[in-house]
C-alpha cells in the first residue's frame, strides 16, 4: 500500500516537474528551429542562425551579457551592504517611526517603480545621473532593496543578537564581531537575498532603458526587440542564455559563501 | 580590595525600573550567586557588569577603578550564557580559540592555550567536532573553556545548568565548582535554584523586583533571613502568628522564651526540618493529626494539624504514619526566627 502511494506521489511530482520544465524544453527546441509551423510536433527544419548570431563578435551579445552581469553584481553588492544594517535594525531594535520606515521600504513592492520612474528620471537629469552607469545602478536599487530587506529581516529575527553579544564579551570589537560572527551566521540568508536581488536587477528592462537612455545597454535590452518582433529563434537563444546566466551566478554566489564560511547552507537556530 | 563592586546601580527599560539601587561587592576568587525568580533583573545585572548594557545610574568598579567607560571587549568580564551560544560555524577548537584570535595572540600560543583548555574541561579529542555534534553537557564545557581561555577578570555564569537534565546538572555543578576553585577565578552565578546557590556559593545575593534583599553567606541567609520573602526562597516554611510580651512568645500552639522584643505582634518562622513527629506517648505536650503525606524516598513530607494550625514537616523515612493518625510533635526552638507582621 505504502509503495503504491509513494509511486503515485512520484508520478505527481514528475508531472509537476515536467510541466515546469516544458516551456524550457520548447525554447531549447525553438532556439535551433528554422521553421516550426503549427500542428507539427517537431520542427520541419533545423538551423543554427540564432546561436551563430549570438556568438558573432559584431552582435556584441557576449560583451553586453558580461557588462550586464557586472552591473547586476554591483547592484547586488550595494543592496546587501545597505540592507544588512537596515534589516538588523528593523528586526531587533525599536525606534520611533519604525512602522513608517518599514512601509517605505516595502513601498516599491506595492507601487511599481515604473510609476515613479518619470520623477526619478527628471531628478537624475538635474543631478547629471541620467544616461550613466551609476544612475542605472542607483535606480536598480529601488526594486531590489525591498526583497533583500524582507529576507534578511527574517534571518535576523531568527538569529537574534545573542551570538554577537557573546562575541563581544569574548573580546571582539564591533567590526570583528560583524566579520567573524554576524556574516557567517547570516550567510545562508545572504545567498538567498543575493540571488533574488541579482535576478531582479538582471531582468530590469524599463528602468534601465529610461535612466540609461540607451547608453547603458543591458542584456534584456538586446533581447527585448527579438521577443517583440516575434523572431522566436533569436528570442529563444537569448532566453536560454538569460536563464543559465542567472543560474550560474546563483551557483557561484553560493559556492563562494560556502567556501568562506564553511556553512552547510542551512540557518542556524539555537 | 574587592575585585568587583557595584555601586547604586539603577537601570530603566522604557521608564520601567528593572534594577533599583544595586550594591554588591565580590572579592577576588569568590563565587557569588544572584538568586531570584525570573524577571527580577539578575541577567540584566550580569549584562551591566559585562558592559553589554549601560546603567542609568551608579558605578561599576573593577579592582577599584571605574569601568563604565571601558567598552565590552576590553572589560574582561565574560558571560557564559544559558544556551551556551557556541558559534555554529566554528569547531570546538576554533570556538575556544575565538577570544584569543580576536585579541591577535600569535598562533603558537593560541594552540597551546586551546590544548590546555580542552584538557581542563576534559574534552581532548573533540577539537574538530562542530557544536551540532556535541551533547548539552559537552557544549556547556566548550562554552566554559572558551570563556576561560581569555583569562577573564570575572566569570559570569547565566543560569548555566538550567538546560541540563538533573543528573548531568549535578555533575556539571561539581565540575564548574572544582574548576572555579582550581583557577581561583572570581565568579558570579545567576540562578533561580536555591540548592545550586547554597551548594556552590561563598555568598548569595537574594534579588527580588530589581533589588538585592539580602547579601551574605549561605548559612547566614538560611539561618537568619531578614524577611519572610528571603526565607521563602529556601523552601516552604512554617509561620506561626503570635505576640511577644515579657520575653515570651505566645501563640495558639507554642509558648517560648525569647530575647527578641523589637515588635509586639510577630510571626515566628520554623523550618520544616526542625519539626519532628513521633508516636504519641502519654506525656507529650504538643499533639497533632497527620493531614497530608508525601513520600520522597529519603525523606517524608508531612502536613500536621496542631490546634487548627497546619505545620509542614520533613521527617526521617523510618517514621511512617498514615493520614489521620494522631502523633506527637516536637519542635526545635533554637532556630526560630521572628518577623514583624505586616499590616
Amino acid at each position: 500500500m505504502k509503495v503504491k502511494q509513494s509511486k503515485l506521489f512520484s508520478l505527481i511530482m514528475y508531472i509537476i516537474i515536467f510541466l515546469l520544465v516544458l516551456p524550457l524544453i520548447i525554447i531549447i527546441i525553438w532556439s535551433v528551429a528554422k521553421s516550426w509551423p503549427w500542428p507539427s510536433i517537431f520542427p520541419n527544419a533545423i538551423g543554427l542562425r540564432g546561436w551563430k548570431y549570438f556568438f558573432k563578435p559584431t552582435s556584441k551579445s557576449i560583451i553586453i551579457l558580461l557588462h550586464s552581469v557586472y552591473l547586476s553584481m554591483i547592484v547586488t553588492i550595494i543592496t546587501l551592504i545597505i540592507t544588512i544594517p537596515a534589516a538588523k535594525a528593523l528586526a531587533l531594535y525599536n525606534f520611533k517611526g519604525k512602522k513608517i520606515v518599514e512601509l517605505l521600504i516595502i513601498a516599491p513592492l506595492i507601487v511599481s517603480p515604473v510609476a515613479v520612474a518619470m520623477g526619478i528620471h527628471l531628478f537624475f537629469i538635474k543631478l547629471g545621473l541620467s544616461n550613466t552607469f551609476i544612475g542605472v545602478v542607483l535606480v536598480h536599487l529601488v526594486p531590489c532593496i525591498p526583497y533583500s530587506v524582507k529576507i534578511l529581516k527574517n534571518v535576523f529575527e531568527i538569529t537574534g543578537e545573542s551570538m554577537e553579544m557573546q562575541s563581544r564579551v569574548l573580546g571582539a570589537s564591533k567590526l570583528q564581531t560583524f566579520k567573524h560572527v554576524t556574516l557567517p551566521i547570516i550567510s545562508p540568508g545572504l545567498v538567498s537575498a543575493g540571488s533574488l536581488v541579482f535576478t531582479v536587477s538582471f531582468s530590469q528592462y524599463f528602468l534601465t532603458f529610461l535612466i540609461g537612455g540607451g547608453r547603458v545597454v543591458t542584456f534584456p535590452m538586446v533581447m527585448f526587440p527579438f521577443v517583440q518582433s516575434g523572431d522566436r529563434m533569436m528570442a529563444s537563444v537569448y532566453s536560454i542564455v538569460f536563464i543559465f546566466t542567472t543560474l550560474a551566478c546563483m551557483y557561484i554566489m553560493e559556492k563562494i559563501t560556502k567556501k568562506y564560511y564553511k556553512t552547510e547552507g542551512y540557518f542556524y537556530i539555537n | 580590595m574587592s575585585q568587583i563592586k557595584l555601586k547604586n546601580i539603577t537601570k530603566f527599560f522604557d521608564s520601567k525600573r528593572i534594577l533599583d539601587d544595586i550594591n554588591l561587592e565580590v572579592k577576588k576568587g569568590e563565587m557569588v550567586s544572584l538568586l531570584g525568580p525570573s524577571g527580577c533583573g539578575k541577567t540584566t545585572t550580569l549584562k551591566i557588569i559585562a558592559g553589554l548594557l549601560n546603567p542609568d545610574n551608579g558605578d561599576i568598579l573593577f579592582e577599584g577603578d571605574s569601568v563604565l567607560n571601558i567598552p565590552v571587549e576590553k572589560r574582561g568580564a565574560v558571560i557564559v550564557f544559558q544556551d551556551y551560544l557556541l558559534f555554529p560555524h566554528l569547531n570546538t577548537a576554533e570556538n575556544i580559540e575565538f577570544g584569543l584570535k580576536m585579541a591577535k595572540i600569535d598562533k603558537f600560543k593560541r594552540r597551546k592555550r586551546v590544548k590546555k583548555m580542552l584538557q581542563l574541561v576534559q574534552l581532548e579529542g573533540y577539537e574538530n567536532k562542530y557544536p551540532r555534534e556535541l551533547s548539552g553537557g559537552q557544549k556547556q564545557r566548550v562554552a566554559l573553556a572558551r570563556a576561560l581561555a581569555i583569562e577573564p577578570k570575572v566569570l559570569l555564569l547565566d543560569e548555566p545548568f538550567s538546560n541540563l537534565d538533573s543528573r548531568l546538572r549535578e555533575n556539571m555543578r561539581d565540575f564548574i565548582l572544582q574548576i572555579q576553585r582550581e583557577l581561583n577565578i572570581t565568579t558570579i552565578l545567576v540562578t533561580h535554584d536555591k540548592e545550586e546557590a547554597l551548594m556552590t556559593s561563598d555568598k548569595i545575593a537574594i534579588m527580588l523586583d530589581g533589588k538585592i534583599k539580602q547579601f551574605g553567606s549561605p548559612i547566614e541567609l538560611y539561618k537568619n533571613p531578614i524577611s519572610s520573602e528571603v526565607a521563602d526562597f529556601f523552601g516552604e516554611k512554617n509561620y506561626i502568628k503570635g505576640c511577644i510580651k515579657d520575653e515570651m512568645f505566645t501563640s495558639d500552639i507554642i509558648n517560648v522564651k525569647t530575647d527578641f522584643n523589637k515588635y509586639l505582634s510577630v510571626k515566628a518562622m520554623i523550618n520544616p526540618e526542625d519539626i519532628k513527629v513521633f508516636e504519641l506517648q502519654s506525656n507529650t505536650d504538643i499533639t497533632g493529626i497527620i493531614k497530608m503525606k508525601k513520600y520522597a524516598g529519603d525523606r517524608i513530607y508531612y502536613t500536621i494539624s496542631v490546634n487548627g494550625v497546619e505545620l509542614k514537616c520533613i521527617s526521617e523515612p523510618n517514621e511512617l504514619f498514615n493520614i489521620d493518625d494522631k502523633v506527637g510533635v516536637n519542635i526545635n526552638f533554637n532556630n526560630l526566627v521572628f518577623f514583624p507582621i505586616d499590616n
